[in-house]
């Protein structure tokens, strides 16, 4: 119930304080308002320019063309490949027909257009305003309003947490709870993973002599996926139960050994079997090293 | 370099060749050769493609392949960490370019509009490789945070480490990657080629494809609800991919786009937007500003919360250790190499600031200072949005960084340009970094050997991209004017940028919107939920039709776990998906290609 409200208040405070941190000054949206006609102008006059552009890679494309039908020129055999360029160069020819083609004064006009209309639209005055408490809208209040419940959201959040992570220690120092009724936690499940991982490594080691290239490639995926891959679902409740401080080192061991076993299967998939054994001799013992941890923790 | 394969003897083990005795290839001679050549040639490309097209691409799939075919099929020798360690420097350089092609053509332009200043090249090639150097070493310490604790997808990672397992993890795997690529690749040429566009459906029914976007308002649904879908496949893998864990990410486009417009239409605060474009104004003056404010609220607040699991990061570091104590040497980068690093990045950055014309030394040393401070923010949050989404708001941390160095330096914009191109590298070498971490992680390569490689390798990216820029302008009439509006080269983000800049200049900066969004992003990301801050100012940040793109994945995604079970996703949908992401990227480049050379090149 806890956790609904936190995530509740959590939720309101952090959409009130965006919608109260979206809404733009005043003074800018009368500059925004000012700079409109500008913008509009300046969007049509770029739009006219636009073909000027697209003449020229046009005109590009049939010089290019014109160029390597050319080349071809007085050689009976590639008259084939003329008519080829030929019907291309018509295509482009029709394309720059399609386009109203701007005079180079039009051109010019258009650009003085251009620049006197970006000189007008920064001659606008009135943002950025000269007081700074303008640059914030007035519906700041609304923003400070949200983040105060977020805040509360995120107390009762982390409360709540921690309650969970206290409640079933206490009630078992306190004997209220027999060890076997006490609510099973990750901290109690994760040993037992590792040690899974540890029993799946000897199992491994042991065939490392008389198994079979495939047969060994399929057992370390089978380590990774039935006996590692459970623990690391179970990474997020361990730091809420334990904290990041007292998990870290754990998971950083388990990641160790992981990743150690990826390169055994990588060795063993190159052929270098060697270094696929040392790989997983290393593996061990970073889960060695990791239930020790686990082990060391549980008892503080 | 020292685990060339010595020639140990080989013998057969069922129907691979097993190499005994010889030294596991990760990094070797070759792949250090190939990745410099891939990476600087893809880097040119990708430059001359960004000045033409307005849009990069990484080329972390295409290195992969590549590697593959070159080192395996030609020369029979390579090893999937040997691909990791090709590809990793490929994409380092190419990825630099993307920093630099970004930012520098603004100060050519600028100056061809009118803008008096002066400015050199040598600050900007200094900047570009303090950026390069600084981005690997404040990444390199939260390789564990993302990767390993909080477990981000990086999607383009996860298809980069199928491709390079594709030929050993089984023939329905391989085959499930192949018919991704084939959909993804054919459907990505019928979009482009516009042969579904029909703009005048769109306009008499309000439904149809224009621009590779769904548009389905059938004139019912306001603008304002953005009734759009973008139709990227590789979107939909990125969701696909990310399943429950990319819920946030749409329910931020939701809230921005299904509540936040509407209410504020409803409320009568969009009056001066036209009548046409309300939607348009909505996101350009509310939510992309605000979305920015959130993503970097979002992820300072997110350096508090993770401090713990940081710091053991970083303690682990500082203990050198070994993770499993099996004597088989350092898995990262030491404290001692990162400090040492980020010292001599900082140096470089401060003689760059130092040389640019207008700067004064205690202007120089405090643009050093905050760019290096906001180089680290910045990378955090594109190498975290990077992850959960594959999405990167590289230009939304640019314009801050800009933004910043100019009221820092009074207005001196090639002083702010060496702190941008120093940024701009910076965050693109960190959320590539990342990425191949992940490739990394998935194949099991030791991370310090690609750490090593990325930072003696990446700074060569910057020098590439800045002699071509510098190529390309002087190629111009008379020597100048090279690419820019009416030319062959239009250069549309340099544009922008030029723009952003002469805006900023004007005051016109939206202050209120920056200091709203970071409190709203503090908030979130005080949540005891993992990168909400992040996920949800992206969604903001970025236009409607791709977080609706994305979260129709994510939900297809848990609809599929549900029906088929997480083995099922695990072993054909992750495949299939990666197939997606690189049909459509390769797909891209060819179409980037076409669109060159049939425009003239």
């Amino acid at each position: 119930m806890m956790r609904l409200i936190a995530y509740a208040l959590f939720g309101i405070g952090i959409i009130a304080a965006i919608v109260g941190g979206a809404k733009l000054p005043a003074k800018q949206v009368e500059y925004l308002q000012q700079i409109r006609p500008f913008d509009v102008k300046l969007a049509a006059v770029e739009a006219e320019l636009k073909t000027v552009d697209q003449v020229k890679s046009l005109e590009e494309t049939k010089a290019s063309l014109t160029k390597s039908r050319d080349e071809l020129g007085g050689q009976v055999e590639f008259l084939k490949e003329i008519n080829e360029f030929d019907v291309k160069i018509a295509d482009v020819d029709a394309d720059l027909r399609s386009i109203d083609q701007l005079s180079a004064a039009e051109v010019k006009s258009l650009k003085e257009t251009k620049a006197s209309l970006t000189k007008s639209r920064a001659a606008v005055g009135g943002w950025p305003p000269e007081k700074k408490g303008e640059r914030f809208s007035n519906a700041i209040p609304v923003f400070c309003v949200g983040v105060g419940i977020a805040i509360v959201g995120i107390v009762l959040w982390r409360n709540d947490i921690r309650d969970r992570r206290v409640a079933p220690q206490a009630e078992q120092a306190e004997g209220e709870l027999p060890d076997t009724e006490a609510r099973t936690t990750a901290a109690d499940t994760a040993p037992g993973y590792i040690i899974s991982v540890q029993q799946a490594i000897e199992t491994l080691m042991s065939m490392m002599n008389k198994a079979s290239h495939q047969e060994l490639l399929d057992e370390v995926d089978k380590v990774l996926s039935e006996h590692v891959t459970p623990f690391v679902e179970l990474r997020e409740r361990l730091i809420e139960e334990m904290g990041l401080s007292r998990a870290a080192p754990i998971m950083l061991y388990m990641a160790s050994g992981e990743r150690l076993l990826n390169r055994a299967w990588s060795a063993e998939a190159d052929g270098y079997r060697h270094e696929s054994v040392d790989a997983i001799d290393e593996a061990a013992g970073s889960f060695q090293e990791a239930l020790q941890e686990m082990e060391g923790r549980n008892e503080d | 370099m020292s685990t060339e394969n010595t020639g140990g003897d080989s013998v057969r083990l069922g129907d691979v060749a097993e190499n005994m005795g010889a030294a596991y290839r990760e990094l070797t001679v070759a792949a250090v050769v190939l990745g410099v050549i891939q990476g600087v040639v893809l880097n040119l490309a990708f430059v001359y493609a960004a000045l033409k097209l307005g849009f990069s691409i990484g080329g972390s799939t295409v290195a992969a392949i590549m590697g593959y075919t070159l080192l395996r099929g030609v020369m029979g020798v390579g090893t999937m960490v040997e691909n990791n360690i090709n590809q990793t420097i490929a994409s380092g350089i190419n990825t630099a370019g993307t920093g630099v092609v970004f930012t520098v053509p603004a100060l050519y332009l600028l100056r061809a509009n009118g803008m008096e200043f002066s400015f050199h090249i040598g600050p900007l090639i200094l900047g570009g490789i303090a950026g390069a150097i600084l981005g690997t070493m404040v990444i390199v310490p939260l390789r564990k945070q993302m990767i390993e604790m909080d477990r981000l997808r990086f999607p383009s990672g996860i298809a980069t480490s199928t491709i390079i397992r594709a030929g050993s993890s089984g023939k329905e795997k391989a085959i499930l990657l192949a018919v991704g690529f084939a959909i993804s690749a054919l459907w990505k040429l019928v979009l482009g080629s516009g042969l579904l566009d029909s703009p005048s459906m769109v306009e008499t029914s309000g439904f149809g494809i224009t621009e590779e976007e769904l548009h389905f308002n059938f004139h019912i649904i306001p603008s304002y609800f953005a009734p759009v879908v973008y139709l990227s496949l590789m979107n939909l893998a990125a969701g696909l991919l990310a399943g429950r864990g990319g819920l946030a990410f749409f329910a931020g486009g939701a809230l921005s786009w299904w509540v936040i417009a509407p209410m504020s239409v409803g409320m009568g605060w969009t009056a001066a937007a036209p009548e046409t474009a309300v939607d348009g104004f909505i996101y350009s003056n509310m939510l992309r500003p605000l979305g920015i404010g959130v993503l970097v609220g979002g992820a300072l607040m997110g350096v508090v919360t993770s401090s713990p699991a940081i710091r053991s990061a970083f303690s682990s570091l500082a203990r050198a250790s070994k993770t499993s104590g099996s004597g088989r040497g350092r898995e990262e980068l030491s404290l001692t190499t990162l400090m040492v690093g980020t010292v001599a990045g900082m140096a470089i950055f401060l003689i760059a600031s130092m040389m640019t014309p207008g700067i004064t030394p205690t202007q120089a040393v405090l643009s050093t200072l905050v760019g290096t401070v906001w180089l680290a923010l910045a990378a955090l949050i594109v190498a975290q949005a990077t992850g959960l989404t594959d999405i990167s708001p590289m230009s939304g941390m640019s314009l801050i960084s800009v933004t910043i160095m100019l009221v820092l330096l009074q207005g001196n914009v090639a002083g702010a340009m060496v702190v941008g191109v120093a940024v701009c590298v910076a965050i693109g070498q960190a959320a590539d970094m990342m990425q191949d971490l992940k490739t990394g992680f998935m194949i099991g390569a030791r991370p310090i050997k690609q750490q090593m490689v990325q930072m003696a390798t990446t700074w060569i990216g910057v020098l590439v991209a800045l002699g071509a820029i510098y190529l390309l302008w002087h190629a111009g009439d008379g020597g100048t004017g090279g690419f820019g509006e009416g030319t062959a080269l239009p250069a549309p983000q340099g544009g922008a940028l030029a723009g952003v800049i002469e805006s900023i200049n004007s005051g016109q900066v939206p202050i209120d919107k920056y200091a709203t969004g970071a409190v709203v992003g503090g908030l979130l990301g005080a949540a005891p939920q993992a990168g909400l801050g992040v996920l949800i100012g992206l969604a903001m940040y970025l236009p409607f039709s791709i977080t609706l793109g994305y979260g129709i994945g994510c939900f297809l995604q848990m609809g599929i776990q549900k029906t088929f079970g997480r083995s099922f996703c695990e072993n054909r949908l992750v495949p299939f998906a990666a197939g997606l992401i690189v049909g459509e990227a390769l797909m891209g480049i060819g179409g980037a290609a076409y669109s060159i050379f049939s425009r003239g090149g």
